[in-house]
């Protein structure tokens, strides 16, 4: 008896699997699908900021020139600011971006003045006030919560993430024997899981890759015990590890600073590669400092910690040079690099995109089949509970009013005046105002929410391009035959989404009209096709229904 | 190089889905004949090999494994949503990927 005996045992780890895949995945689910989604779009970060600021029309140029133009905006701007952070351009964001610190910042403010500089000019560039692509990249962790508990939260979700991949790879039972299959026809539940299982296996090694490598990307505030056994503070601890930042005491002598171009020049022919951060301490002191990074563009390991240089701030001597990095810091430097995807050329990052867009899919027809699940094990006739309503119409607020809510960003960018102080904070109201509303049209109107709430964001999304035309001069009759990518990339993208949500909506709305039809016809069992089929915006969950067939 | 890679993965994977019972016989309304199964197995792995290879030369190990995974997630997706619809099309380009490839990696 002892196989009967191991294979129960296999069936009540699959069933308790089960259990855990099913409520960890809901529970989560919501803020997964909103991480997910945001985390896709940030891996356009500079290039949604540069569409969302379209009066910045400016060319990347060599980083030493840019050093040395940045260089003299600071000794004219901030002579006593204690550091200053240069990003020389680059082909994704062409402007030289400048940040210090203010000496005597206002009560209440850090101090952090942050400007763009135009690489050809050496001007402060002014393009109108928003967060562009920050927003969503900041979101996808901080999920506009105060600091830390916007950060904790994202990391207990993927933790659940991380739990529900695992526990989802053990209930699987047939990976590969199911590997291509996807059955649209059947309907329902059974569609619905067709669909999930292939989304989730197909992206298994991104979703895998990218849950783990976001938790290590805060394992200093997750698993703090490591470092506290072996440095004195957080503050040891980061100096040795992002020496690049480190704080250096000043003289409190005056002297004048080297010029950085030729550092920044020096650096590019030791590495053959691009700089991509210089940071001088205490300027216009004898105690100055300045150190080059290498560009995080320039390897995949080179996510957080890259290959910098230390210079002299006064004489321009060598001091140290951090080239080749021990093992440990590679490898977490390469989990880190691997997450933030800052390596890739442009074709990886549309696979990034896309595969990750393939996970946003993966929790949101996981969501779906929770529901479709239990519409399925209703008695004909019978009311949905309270629990089912109320998931259903978080689902629908949450997975289709997120794209609403995403494209209500970019609509506000374009029609909040430009001149208006703190517009960038209509921008996110109008993110939270488009999902708020989204919410509550799905409880109010709970038979047609996916079919609306779907179409409203086709038509949302899909408009960009429009309303892009009928605000700026870089529309796409300009920007396709200028061969501007960035402005024309950024359109086409909106109208493929919108595109692909009006596909869904017509699903949706073919599965809720069919079974319909049977309830009129006064057959009873389609009663209970209607419910199953309005649940999920199904791919021709009706045919199957129409068929009057039963469910698998 | 990057579309001779992805063509290997793609007819890698169309030979592995043909390797299977249900997928062979929704093309050819009959059942998987035992001694093509095995070939179909061993020409699929080996072109998604291949695949990794041509992705590696273009841009090392490192980065190019990466990138692999990334169209292998690409090419199986486009194939299963192609298989779903239009099954017999969906295999025929994989043979058609499979001719194109080394063709694309001469070039």
């Amino acid at each position: 008896m002892k196989p009967a005996a191991k294979a129960q045992g296999e069936e009540g780890l699959r069933q308790s699997m089960s259990w855990l895949h099913t409520w960890s995945g809901l529970i989560f689910g919501w803020v997964l699908f909103a991480m997910f989604l945001t985390g896709t779009l940030a891996f356009f970060r500079p290039e949604i900021t540069r569409w969302m600021q379209p009066e910045i029309q400016t060319h990347s140029a060599p980083a030493a020139q840019s050093a040395a133009l940045a260089q003299r905006y600071l000794e004219a701007h901030a002579p006593d600011a204690r550091r200053w952070f240069i990003t020389p351009p680059s082909d994704r964001e062409p402007v030289i971006r400048l940040l210090y610190q203010a000496p005597k910042p206002k009560p209440g403010e850090r101090g952090f003045v942050r400007v763009a500089l135009d690489p050809a000019t050496g001007e402060a560039v002014q393009g109108r006030e928003t967060r562009g692509g920050d927003f969503f990249y900041r979101f996808h962790f901080e999920l506009e919560m105060g600091f830390p508990w916007g950060r904790w939260l994202a990391s207990i979700a993927g933790m659940f993430m991380l739990v529900a991949i695992i526990s989802g790879i053990i209930t699987h039972k047939k990976i590969f024997t199911d590997f291509f299959t996807f059955r649209p026809r059947k309907g329902g539940q059974r569609a619905w899981m067709d669909g999930h299982n292939v989304l989730s296996v197909l992206g298994l090694p991104f979703y895998l890759m990218i849950t783990f490598s976001g938790l290590v990307l805060f394992m200093f505030m997750l698993m703090p015990a490591g470092i506290l056994a072996v440095y004195e503070n957080q503050r040891q601890y980061s100096d040795e590890v992002f020496s690049s930042f480190r704080i250096t005491p000043p003289k409190n002598a005056p002297a004048p600073l080297t010029p950085l171009a030729p550092l920044v020049a020096q650096a590019e022919s030791h590495w053959q590669g691009r700089v991509g951060r210089v940071i001088v301490n205490n300027p216009g002191d004898a105690g100055a400092v300045v150190t080059v990074s290498r560009d995080a563009a320039d390897g995949v390991s080179f996510g957080r910690i890259s290959p910098s240089m230390r210079f002299d701030g006064v004489t321009g001597q060598l001091q140290d040079r951090q080239d080749e990095l021990s093992a440990a810091v590679r490898t977490a430097g390469t989990i880190s690099g691997l997450h933030l995807g800052l390596f890739a050329a442009p074709f990886l990052r549309w696979l990034y995109f896309l595969v990750s867009l393939a996970g946003a899919g993966m929790v949101g027809t996981g969501l779906v089949l929770w529901i479709a699940k239990r519409r399925q094990k209703l008695r004909p006739g019978a009311a949905e509970t309270f629990s089912l309503r109320l998931v259903d119409g978080l689902n629908a607020g949450t997975v289709a009013g997120l794209f609403i809510a995403v494209a209500a960003v970019f609509w506000a960018n374009r029609l909040v005046p430009a001149g208006l102080p703190g517009r960038e904070l209509w921008e996110t109201r109008a993110f939270f105002a488009a999902w708020g509303l989204s919410l509550a049209y799905a409880f109010l109107f709970p038979r047609r929410k996916w079919q609306d709430l779907l179409s409203a964001g086709a038509l949302a999304l899909g408009l960009v391009p429009v309303l892009n035309a009928l605000t700026t001069q870089r529309h796409l009759g300009v920007s396709l035959p200028a061969g501007d990518w960035v402005m024309a990339g950024f359109d086409l993208t909106c109208l493929a989404g919108g595109l692909l949500l009006a596909w869904i909506a017509r699903r949706a709305a073919r599965g809720r009209k069919a079974p319909a039809a049977q309830a009129r016809a006064g057959a009873a069992p389609a009663r209970r096709g209607a419910s199953a089929a309005a649940a999920a915006p199904a791919p021709s969950a009706s045919t199957h229904y129409a068929q009057g067939g039963e469910a698998p | 190089m990057i579309l001779a890679a992805f063509c290997l993965a793609y007819a890698g994977f169309s030979a592995l889905c043909l390797a299977m019972d249900r997928h062979y016989e929704d093309v050819f309304d009959r059942t998987l004949p035992r001694r093509h199964r095995i070939p179909l197995r061993l020409f699929g792995a080996l072109a998604l090999g291949l695949s990794l290879c041509a992705s590696a030369a273009v841009w090392g190990w490192s980065y190019g494994t990466v990138e692999w995974i990334g169209i292998l997630s690409l090419a199986g997706l486009l194939l299963i949503w192609f298989l779903t619809y239009k099954p017999r099309a969906a295999l025929a380009a994989g043979g058609l990927c499979a001719v194109a490839a080394p063709v694309l990696a001469a070039l």
